[in-house]
C-alpha cells in the first residue's frame, strides 16, 4: 500500500454461492447426500474486480443501485466477511457507523443502551465514562435516559446511536445509510460532526442513496453497477451518471415494443443552439420528433425536470397546458415542442418526457418513458441557494 | 492462530462479553413480574415434582439423602448446562444485525449466553445453600473440589455450544431438534437417580458423558463429603478440554461464512 493511502482494494471480487445466500435444512443436504449429488451451486458475483483506494483524511461517497454491491463492500471493509479474491488493506482502526438501532436492545434504556452500543463498536467503559456527559449533551435526550428506549421515537433512537458514534476515536469511518432518520435539526449536527472527523484526518466512506448529503461530505464519488466500479471521480460528474444509469435501467424493463419511437430530439436555447450549460432563467426548447408505432387515443405529453438529487423541480403535462389530448393513427409521424425558462439556480438538472394514453379499457397506459432525454447544468453567477431563481429585487433606502 | 490467541482475544473483548451477558440477563427478567425469581424456580419446581414422584410414588434410591436436597443437588448444574444450550445455540442467528454490520469475535455471544446461564446458577444455588443448612450437611476439605468440577463443567458447556451455535448458522434444524436433545441428555445423566444405579459393565461408557462425573461429583463433594472419583473426574476433564478445543477450531473456521450464509 501507498505511504499517503490509509485504505486500498485491489482486484477485491466477492462471490455469492445462491444456495449458501440462506441457510439450509439438514434434510436437503442430507437427500442430495443420498442421491450423491451436489447442491446446485448457481452464484453471483456481488463484486467484480474492484479496486480504489482512499486517502487519509478523504471522504469518499459509494453510490449505486440496489444490489450494486455497496454494502458488501461495507462488509468486506469492516472484516465481517471475506473477499473471494483479491486484496484488503487498511491501516488504522475502522469504525463503522452501522444502522444505528442495530447494537441496541429495546428493553433496556437509553443510559443501558450507550454502554452496550459503545462496546459493540469497540468502546471501552472507563472512556465512555469519561464521555458520558458529552454524549448525552449531545443527543439532547438527557431526560429521557432512564426510559427503556422502546418508547423512544426513530428519531430519538438515531440520535442516541449517532451520538455514541460521534464520539469515537478512530482512522476510517464507515457510514451505511443512516442520516435518513432524524430530524432536520439534527441531521446537520451530523453533518457537522462528521465535517469534524473529516478535519481531524479521519477518512470517511459513506454509503447513501441521499445524494444531497454525500454532496456535503464528500467531492469523490465511486459509483457502483453490477458489482463493478463505473465511475470514480468528481462528486457531481458521478451522481449525474449515476441518474443516468439509473434511468436506462428503468427504460430497459419497459415493453419491449414501444408504442411511441423516439426519431430525434434536442434541446436548443433561444438561438438555436444546441446547449448542456445554460444561464440562469434561459429560454429553452425541447424538440421531439416522434413516430407512433400503434394507434394511439388521447395521447398527452409530460414533461419533468429533474434536479441531479433526484427532487422534482417541474413537472407539467400537454393535457394541462393545452386541456385537449390527442389521437394519431399508425405510422403517425408527431414532433413535440416544449419551450419553458430555466428559472433554477446552481446544479445540474435532467429533462425527461412520459407519454401516456388511454388503453383498450381507457385507462391511462404509459407509451414512452425516459427520465434522462438530457442533461444540462445551470449557472447562476449570483449563487442564491436553493432550486428556483424567482428573480428577486431587493430595495433598501433610508426613509425620513 | 491457536487456541491460546483465541482465547486472548476473547479476554481482549471482556468488556462486551460482560455487556452482553449483563443484556441477556437483563432483558430476561425485564417486565416479568417476578423477575429473578424465575431462575430459582425453573430448579425448585423440578425439585419438588422430581421428589413426590420418585421418593413418594416411585422409590428411587438417593444413597440414603434426602431425595429433595439430593435431586436438587444435580438440578443446580443441569439447569446450567441445559440454560445454556438453549440459550446459546441461537444466539449467533438471534444476533443477525450484529453480526451482518461489525466485527468481532463471533464466540462472543455463546459464550456471553452461557455466562448469562452462570448468573443463573449463581442464584438458584442461594435455595441450595437454605437446604444445606436445613438438612446439616456436613462441611469437609473436599469442597475444595467444587472449583474444578465448576471449571470443568465451562468447559465443557462452551465445547457443546460453540459447536452447536457454529452448527446453527447453517441448519437451523439445530435448534428444534435441541429441546428434544437436552431431554435424552438428561435421563442419560444422573439427575433423577444416583450413579450407583448403573451395572458396572456399562458405568465406564456411561461416564463418557462429562454430565454424568459432573453432577455425580457435586453430589459426592456436597452430600456425601466426599472427593469426586478421581479417575473419571480426570477422563470427564480430558473430554471436555478435547471438546472444547475442537469446537472453538470448527467455529473459529466457519466463522468469517457466518455473516454470508446467515
Amino acid at each position: 500500500m501507498r505511504e499517503n493511502k490509509i485504505v486500498q482494494l485491489t482486484d477485491v471480487s466477492k462471490m455469492y454461492y445462491l444456495g449458501q445466500m440462506g441457510y439450509r435444512t439438514l434434510r436437503e443436504d442430507l437427500l442430495n447426500l443420498f442421491r450423491g449429488r451436489k447442491t446446485e451451486e448457481r452464484h453471483f458475483w456481488a463484486l467484480k474486480n474492484v479496486s480504489f483506494d482512499l486517502g487519509k483524511g478523504e471522504s469518499v461517497g459509494i453510490i449505486g443501485a440496489n444490489g450494486a454491491g455497496k454494502s458488501t463492500i461495507l462488509k468486506i471493509l469492516a472484516g465481517v466477511t471475506r473477499p473471494t479474491s483479491g486484496i484488503v488493506e487498511k491501516r488504522g482502526k475502522v469504525g463503522a457507523l452501522i444502522e444505528l438501532t442495530a447494537g441496541f436492545h429495546s428493553e433496556l434504556t437509553g443510559r443501558e443502551n450507550i454502554y452496550l452500543y459503545g462496546s459493540i463498536i469497540g468502546l471501552r467503559k472507563e472512556y465512555i465514562n469519561r464521555l458520558f456527559d458529552a454524549i448525552v449533551d449531545f443527543s439532547g435526550l438527557s431526560q429521557f435516559l432512564d426510559t427503556p428506549i422502546k418508547r423512544y421515537s426513530s428519531g430519538m433512537l438515531a440520535r442516541l446511536g449517532f451520538s455514541v458514534i460521534a464520539h469515537l476515536d478512530l482512522d476510517i469511518l464507515l457510514i451505511d445509510e443512516v442520516l435518513s432518520v432524524g430530524d432536520f435539526v439534527f441531521q446537520s449536527k451530523c453533518i457537522g460532526k462528521m465535517l469534524e472527523y473529516k478535519e481531524k484526518g479521519v477518512s470517511i466512506i459513506f454509503v447513501s442513496h441521499n445524494t444531497d448529503s454525500i454532496r456535503k461530505l464528500c467531492k469523490r464519488v465511486i459509483l457502483l453497477g453490477n458489482g463493478k466500479v463505473e465511475f470514480d471521480g468528481d462528486v457531481e460528474e458521478g451522481i449525474n451518471k449515476y441518474y443516468i444509469l439509473y434511468s436506462r435501467a428503468k427504460v430497459e424493463t419497459q415493453k419491449s415494443v414501444p408504442a411511441i419511437e423516439l426519431v430525434k430530439k434536442s434541446l436548443k436555447n433561444s438561438l438555436g443552439q444546441a446547449v448542456t450549460v445554460v444561464e440562469t432563467g434561459e429560454q429553452l426548447c425541447l424538440e421531439l420528433n416522434l413516430n407512433a408505432k400503434s394507434e394511439l387515443k388521447e395521447t398527452y405529453f409530460a414533461l419533468f425536470i429533474r434536479h441531479s438529487n433526484g427532487m422534482i423541480v417541474f413537472d407539467t403535462s400537454s393535457d394541462l397546458l393545452n386541456r385537449e389530448k390527442y389521437d394519431f393513427a399508425p405510422g403517425q409521424l408527431i414532433s413535440l415542442k416544449y419551450e419553458f425558462s430555466a428559472n433554477l439556480l446552481n446544479g445540474n438538472y435532467l429533462v425527461g418526457v412520459n407519454i401516456a394514453g388511454s388503453g383498450a379499457d381507457s385507462s391511462p397506459e404509459y407509451l414512452f418513458y425516459d427520465n434522462n432525454l438530457f442533461s444540462f447544468k445551470v449557472i447562476d453567477h449570483i449563487s442564491h441557494q436553493g432550486i428556483a431563481n424567482l428573480n428577486p429585487k431587493c430595495l433598501v433606502e433610508p426613509r425620513e | 492462530m491457536n487456541i491460546f490467541n483465541y482465547v486472548r482475544e476473547i479476554i481482549n473483548y471482556h468488556e462486551l462479553v460482560a455487556n452482553i451477558a449483563l443484556r441477556d440477563i437483563k432483558i430476561r427478567y425485564k417486565q416479568s413480574v417476578l423477575g429473578i425469581l424465575w431462575a430459582i424456580l425453573q430448579p425448585v419446581a423440578m425439585m419438588v415434582v422430581f421428589t413426590i414422584i420418585f421418593s413418594y410414588f416411585i422409590k428411587i434410591p438417593s444413597d440414603h439423602i434426602p431425595y429433595p436436597i439430593f435431586s436438587y443437588t444435580a438440578l443446580l448444574p443441569w439447569t446450567f448446562f441445559a440454560t445454556s444450550l438453549s440459550f446459546a445455540v441461537p444466539s449467533i442467528i438471534s444476533n443477525i444485525n450484529l453480526v451482518t454490520k461489525i466485527y468481532f469475535p463471533r464466540e462472543i455471544f455463546p459464550v456471553a449466553s452461557v455466562l448469562a446461564a452462570l448468573f443463573d446458577f449463581c442464584i438458584s444455588a442461594i435455595i441450595f445453600l437454605v437446604m444445606f443448612c436445613f438438612y446439616r450437611m456436613p462441611v469437609t476439605v473436599n469442597i475444595f473440589y467444587l472449583m474444578p468440577l465448576l471449571a470443568i463443567q465451562v468447559i465443557f458447556i462452551l465445547g457443546v455450544v460453540l459447536f452447536a451455535s457454529a452448527v446453527n448458522v447453517y441448519y437451523r434444524d439445530v435448534r428444534y431438534v435441541m429441546p428434544f436433545i437436552i431431554q435424552l441428555w438428561m435421563y442419560l445423566s444422573p439427575v433423577i437417580y444416583p450413579i450407583s444405579i448403573i451395572p458396572g459393565r456399562l458405568k465406564i461408557l456411561y461416564m463418557l458423558n462429562p454430565m454424568a462425573t459432573i453432577i455425580d461429583g457435586y453430589r459426592r463433594v456436597l452430600l456425601l463429603g466426599k472427593p469426586p472419583d478421581l479417575f473419571f473426574l480426570t477422563l470427564a476433564g480430558g473430554i471436555s478440554l478435547l471438546t472444547f478445543v475442537l469446537s472453538y477450531h470448527f467455529f473459529k473456521k466457519i466463522e468469517m461464512t457466518f455473516a454470508d450464509v446467515i
